[in-house]
């Protein structure tokens, strides 16, 4: 039937992107339910994503500057990771009282210098 | 330079910068508070920007210049995923994890070294004294990689510099070693945590600035167009399919290689540098950047090694490839300025390394063993003492090798034995279960069967050496089956031996 084909062309068609879409909409609905979670679940796909066998065997195909593709997407990996991390750190840092604290049991024997250079 | 040729232009501007360290130390020295906290901790004043430099220059060595070239030469451009990209999310995984969490306790409780914290932690003295011959045996091979690493450079820097010492008249390596281990061991000496901080951020600053230069340098050199980008795509276009596509690199390994990163949790010399900072909130940006310094750093070397296959050929000494496009491409000035940046980068771990293994023998061992309490000063002068004993056994062990071991393959298995570590310092961090008799256990599992895959791999001599597991015989690192093994052993131990009191546990988990 020609409408069935027609449409299973396009959503073959746009399998990458709805995947993307349901994606932005899942981590969207995680994140107002709490940041806090979303941060922790971006880690986890951080490590997913690392393991890219999805574009791995006999591909050889070349992006920008003619740069093989396997190693552009580890490099957007890598810049990702570290919006990912300032994420970890805007939301899921720990209380930090300790910075106000004078420093505890810690045997500084000021007085007894060991002069400079020696 | 006028007068002087090619290899002893770069000579010269090899001990220039040498000698540039040497004043850091001294100067470094002239800050020092006399105190045992000020000479291993730099008295917790380190801010955000210096942690940065430092904890990513510590975990740059010669494997990361030296070898991530090397190995790129053999493999592909994929060996940036298989580590560099990998490491970004790992090692800032944890730092927030485990290296926060510990400086924390550190802090609050006064330690200077992680065996002070795992004694505390389950309560046994003993623990101690088995981690620290652990812990530097491990940590040797780590140090020889560094040492090793800078002789290369020299040598391949200096060809034609002094006629009649070798035969192409280049800096033998032995000397570059014995010249690299010198300069460290002064700054380290005089400087303390203090020297090697400043030394490290003033070195990852040099390798990563220079890095990028030679790198732009090198680019218009090997390409046959006027632009930057036209010739850089030009010698991506030259890299083979064959290396292109990562067929190199099966997928069991490139999985088995995100555990190695996983090391720098039980890093001696890392666990230093973290209490070196000024406060927890300190942490922050070390472990947002350190994904794109990674990047920075390994971008251009990983390149490097995959147009080396295509301009050099196939018949080059892996461990040579770095130094030998540098120094055949480049003029000599920068040449001997990008050196320089690769020796900045192997010293800069070299430094924190020799340093916490004199404060481990300090706190850990006479500090431990010792009914009444030496004087700072007298605490001081035993880690110096203990730190020129650990170069001197050191540079031994690389004479013996006779300077010639892998630098890629030497590092895996020092790596694949502190990740194996891994289990138990989650475990001391956040499972209230965990015993002596489950550190003991995972501790002995670690060093047995690191030990015997070691045996396995004729001690090192079988390059890329994995292990066939299952029916389908899936290739597996060693250091998935260590991981594993000490994970086993310690749950097992912990579960079935006397947990601790529950005044330690209040201590560490409320």
């Amino acid at each position: 039937m020609e409408w069935v084909e027609s449409i299973s062309g396009f959503v073959s068609g746009l399998n990458g992107w709805v995947l993307v879409g349901i994606l932005v909409g899942v981590l969207t609905l995680i994140g107002l339910y709490s940041t806090r979670l979303l941060a922790w679940v971006l880690v986890v796909g951080l490590l997913v994503a690392h393991q890219d066998f999805w574009v791995w065997s006999g591909n050889a195909e070349r992006s920008f500057w003619q740069l093989p593709s396997g190693f552009v997407y580890h490099v957007g990996l890598s810049l990702v990771t570290a919006v990912v991390w300032w994420i970890v750190t805007m939301e899921c840092w720990p209380d930090d009282d300790l910075d106000q604290e004078p420093e505890p049991n810690v045997d500084d024997t000021a007085n007894d210098h060991v002069g400079g250079a020696a | 330079m006028i007068g002087l040729n090619d290899g002893q232009t770069r000579l010269v501007i090899l001990i220039g910068y040498l000698l540039l360290l040497l004043f850091l130390g001294v100067y470094a020295s002239r800050l020092f508070r006399g105190t045992k906290k000020d000479y291993l901790l730099a008295s917790h004043s380190i801010g955000p920007v210096f942690l940065l430099l430092s904890m990513f220059g510590t975990t740059m060595t010669a494997f990361a210049i030296v070898g991530s070239s090397a190995k790129s030469y053999q493999l592909g451009p994929g060996v940036y995923g298989m580590l560099a990209s990998a490491s970004g999310i790992i090692h800032s995984l944890c730092f927030y994890l485990i290296g926060l969490k510990l400086y924390r306790y550190g802090r609050k409780y006064g330690y200077s070294t992680q065996i002070e914290f795992f004694r505390d932690r389950v309560e046994s003295n003993f623990i101690g004294f088995l981690m620290f011959p652990i812990l530097v045996g491990l940590i040797i091979p780590y140090l020889m990689i560094g040492v090793i690493g800078g002789g290369i450079v020299i040598s391949t820097s200096t060809v034609g510099a002094v006629p009649g010492w070798t035969e192409n008249g280049s800096v033998p390596i032995w000397a570059g070693s014995l010249l690299i281990c010198l300069v460290v061991l002064s700054y380290v000496f005089l400087g303390g945590m203090r020297g090697t901080t400043w030394a490290n951020a003033f070195q990852t600053t040099v390798f990563m600035v220079l890095g990028a230069y030679a790198f732009y340098r090198l680019t218009g050199r090997l390409g046959d167009h006027e632009s930057f980008w036209e010739n850089f795509a030009q010698l991506n276009g030259q890299i083979s399919d064959y290396q292109a596509n990562r067929n190199t690199i099966p997928q069991s390994i490139f999985l088995c290689f995100m555990f190695i990163p996983l090391s720098v949790a039980m890093f001696p010399h890392l666990f230093q540098h973290w209490l070196t900072a000024k406060s927890s909130s300190t942490f922050k940006l070390p472990i947002i950047m350190h994904p794109i310094f990674i990047m920075i750093v390994w971008v251009p070397c990983v390149l490097i090694g995959s147009w080396a296959m295509g301009v050099l050929g196939p018949d080059v000494t892996p461990n040579s490839v770095m130094p030998l496009m540098v120094n055949k491409f480049i003029g000599p000035v920068t040449g001997g300025f990008l050196s320089a940046g690769i020796l900045a980068a192997i010293m800069s771990s070299l430094d924190s390394q020799f340093l916490c293994i004199g404060s481990m023998f300090t706190n850990d061992v006479v500090g431990n063993l010792r009914q009444k309490k030496l004087s700072d000063r007298a605490e001081v002068w035993l880690a110096r003492g203990f730190v020129v004993a650990i170069v001197a056994i050191t540079y031994l062990l690389c004479l013996a090798t006779g300077f010639k071991a892998s630098v890629f393959s030497m590092a895996i298995w020092c790596f694949s034995g502190f990740a194996g570590l891994f289990p138990i310092v989650l475990a001391a961090l956040y499972w209230r279960r965990l015993t002596a008799g489950g550190v003991l256990a995972g501790l002995l599992t670690a060093v047995g069967s690191w030990t015997y895959l070691f045996y396995l791999s004729y001690w090192g001599a079988t390059e890329d050496f994995v292990v066939a597991i299952g029916p389908d015989e899936i290739s597996v690192m060693p250091v998935v089956l260590i991981f594993v093994c000490t994970t086993i052993a310690m749950v097992l131990a912990s579960v079935v031996t006397r947990r601790p009191s529950q005044q330690t546990i209040s201590k560490f988990f409320n």
